[in-house]
């Protein structure tokens, strides 16, 4: 065998060396990637585009498409190119939900997007919650992308691997992970035009015929004063946000919102039907879980984009102020 | 760990050992923890500077790799020119490759440039709660409503073709509406409403599940 040149190894040791980044420098990653997460929002709301993207969860692949028209009125449209025939419309701050079976309901008053809401990234608690860093760089739909991790630091969050075009920073593609790092969801554009406004009649539904059509109950109005309920013990790293009641109901009867700064969990207590089930269930589809259970003459459902374990513990931690 | 293992090593990376000497390493290897360890070191290295994904190997990588070879029928031959001696090294590298491709299990779709998110296998599901029984699916998003959107349905999210329940879509609408307005929200809302609910063809059941516990 031939001596090995020792330049090799130690071409190797300084290569390694260098790749030990120092803590100054995963500071300013860390704001970079802080910024890209801010501009990221922003961009969602406030561009023209219209493209294709896969949907992979629950070990299925759907495809979907979005339009989206920026300011001043901000619409969009999002319609399932597989399976039956489902859409989403938004006009401002209404969204009308069209069902496969050619229903429609109309929720009025919501506003958020159809896409990407990230979050306030400039939170303080965020950094006790998550790492946040950029991770690289690659190439989706066409587009230039810079990658960012967020990264959970417990079993109460999921983990985020972001793609955002280099200079708007809408989003490419975007993948879900659990606790452990295991992919849970992945969403990917496979073809987007970025600042090309989509037509008026690519933001109305295109069903000929609606069988039905009705209207979702009145808006909830946010509480000012002290809500109906809280929830002690709460995970780590969730603090109260809001919550809200609707215009007419019982005594009781709440919508509360725990957030980590990141992910944000609803809890919705409602009067038990007769036909409720005494038992505690629990639902997931994609990344949304759902824990539900029941106390007294009371229904408690948490729903949140987080993993089966803090739902479930928020759902229990529910007490009555 | 001597200057003659680090070249053995480097050498064996480089497909330049031959059979006796690897089989010699490999052995050595078995018994002396730290070759190993810079064995996987130097291949997570390697990788890295390749922008390769991969994860370290396993220990007990080198009692794997010594079957596979000892395992291999022996070159009867006396003597080897050269280039006969650097081809036998190169296979018993190739089986050593080999041997890494299989632990290093790639999960997530490779880009250049961008880290690996972690090297475990891809899971579809995320239950961690150690009473939940296992699956079945329905109920909760199947029950009659009260106070929710009247629509024509009340199926739930597995019934072919059915509407998603209007007790989940109110859910979903509220919950999206009232994150977003403090800033935190679904990274896609709305496209649980939107994608058809029934499993598709060809494909294993989706993690739609509800599971039923006890009070």
């Amino acid at each position: 065998m031939a001596a090995r040149p020792m330049r090799h190894r130690a071409w190797l040791a300084l290569t390694l060396t260098a790749l030990a980044a120092s803590p100054a420098l995963a500071a300013a990653e860390a704001d970079e990637a802080r910024v890209a997460l801010t501009g990221m929002a922003e961009a969602m709301r406030r561009l023209d585009y219209q493209g294709s993207f896969t949907y992979e969860h629950s070990g299925r692949t759907d495809t979907l498409r979005i339009f989206h028209a920026g300011a001043p009125l901000e619409r969009e449209r999002l319609v399932s190119l597989n399976g039956p025939r489902s859409e989403v419309i938004r006009s401002g701050s209404d969204v009308t939900s069209i069902q496969a079976d050619g229903s429609a309901t109309v929720f009025s008053g919501s506003g958020r997007g159809l896409v990407p809401l990230v979050p306030d990234a400039s939170r303080p608690l965020l950094d006790a919650q998550y790492e946040i860093r950029v991770s690289g760089s690659d190439r989706v739909a066409g587009y230039a992308a810079d990658v960012i991790d967020v990264t959970p630091r417990d079993r109460y969050r999921y983990g985020y691997r972001l793609w955002l075009e280099r200079n708007t920073r809408l989003l490419l593609r975007s993948v879900v992970t659990d606790p452990e790092r295991r992919p849970l969801e992945q969403i990917m554009f496979v073809s987007l035009d970025i600042g090309t406004a989509p037509s008026e009649v690519d933001l109305v539904p295109q069903r000929s015929e609606l069988r039905t059509t009705s209207a979702a109950p009145a808006n909830e109005l946010v509480v000012r004063g002290k809500p109906y309920w809280r929830v002690d013990p709460v995970p780590p790293g969730f603090a109260f946000v809001s919550a809200r009641r609707p215009k007419q109901g019982p005594e009781g009867v709440e919508h509360l919102v725990y957030s980590d700064g990141l992910a944000s969990v609803s809890i919705y207590v409602e009067p038990r039907g007769d036909a409720q089930p005494g038992f505690d269930t629990l639902a997931g589809r994609g990344i949304v879980n759902v824990f539900s259970r029941v106390e007294d003459t009371w229904r408690i459902t948490v729903l949140g984009e987080v993993p089966l374990a803090t739902v479930q513990a928020i759902g229990q931690g529910l007490q009555r102020n | 760990m001597s200057q003659q293992i680090h070249e053995q090593l480097s050498a064996l990376m480089d497909g330049e050992l031959t059979r006796e000497e690897t089989l010699f390493l490999l052995r050595r290897a078995g018994h002396d923890p730290g070759i190993a360890t810079r064995w996987s070191r130097w291949h997570v290295a390697r990788h890295a500077l390749r922008r390769q994904e991969g994860q370290p190997l396993r220990p007990g990588f080198a009692r794997a790799i010594l079957l596979q070879v000892e395992s291999e029928a022996a070159p009867v031959r006396p003597r080897q020119t050269p280039w006969l001696r650097w081809a036998s090294g190169g296979a018993i590298a190739a089986s050593v490759a080999v041997a890494a491709l299989v632990l290093t299990a790639p999960r997530e779709v490779a880009s250049p440039g961008v880290a690996p998110l972690v090297g475990v296998p891809a899971a579809p599901s995320t239950r961690t709660l150690g009473e939940a029984p296992s699956e079945f699916r329905a109920p909760l998003l199947a029950q009659p409503l009260s106070a929710q959107p009247v629509s024509a349905t009340t199926a739930g999210f597995n019934a072919p073709g059915a509407p998603i329940d209007p007790r989940l879509q109110s859910y979903l609408v509220r919950h999206y509406d009232a994150a977003g307005t403090v800033g935190q929200s679904a990274l896609m809302p709305y496209v649980l409403l939107v994608v058809p609910s029934q499993p598709q063809a060809a494909t294993p059941p989706p993690r739609e599940e509800v599971v039923e516990g006890r009070r």
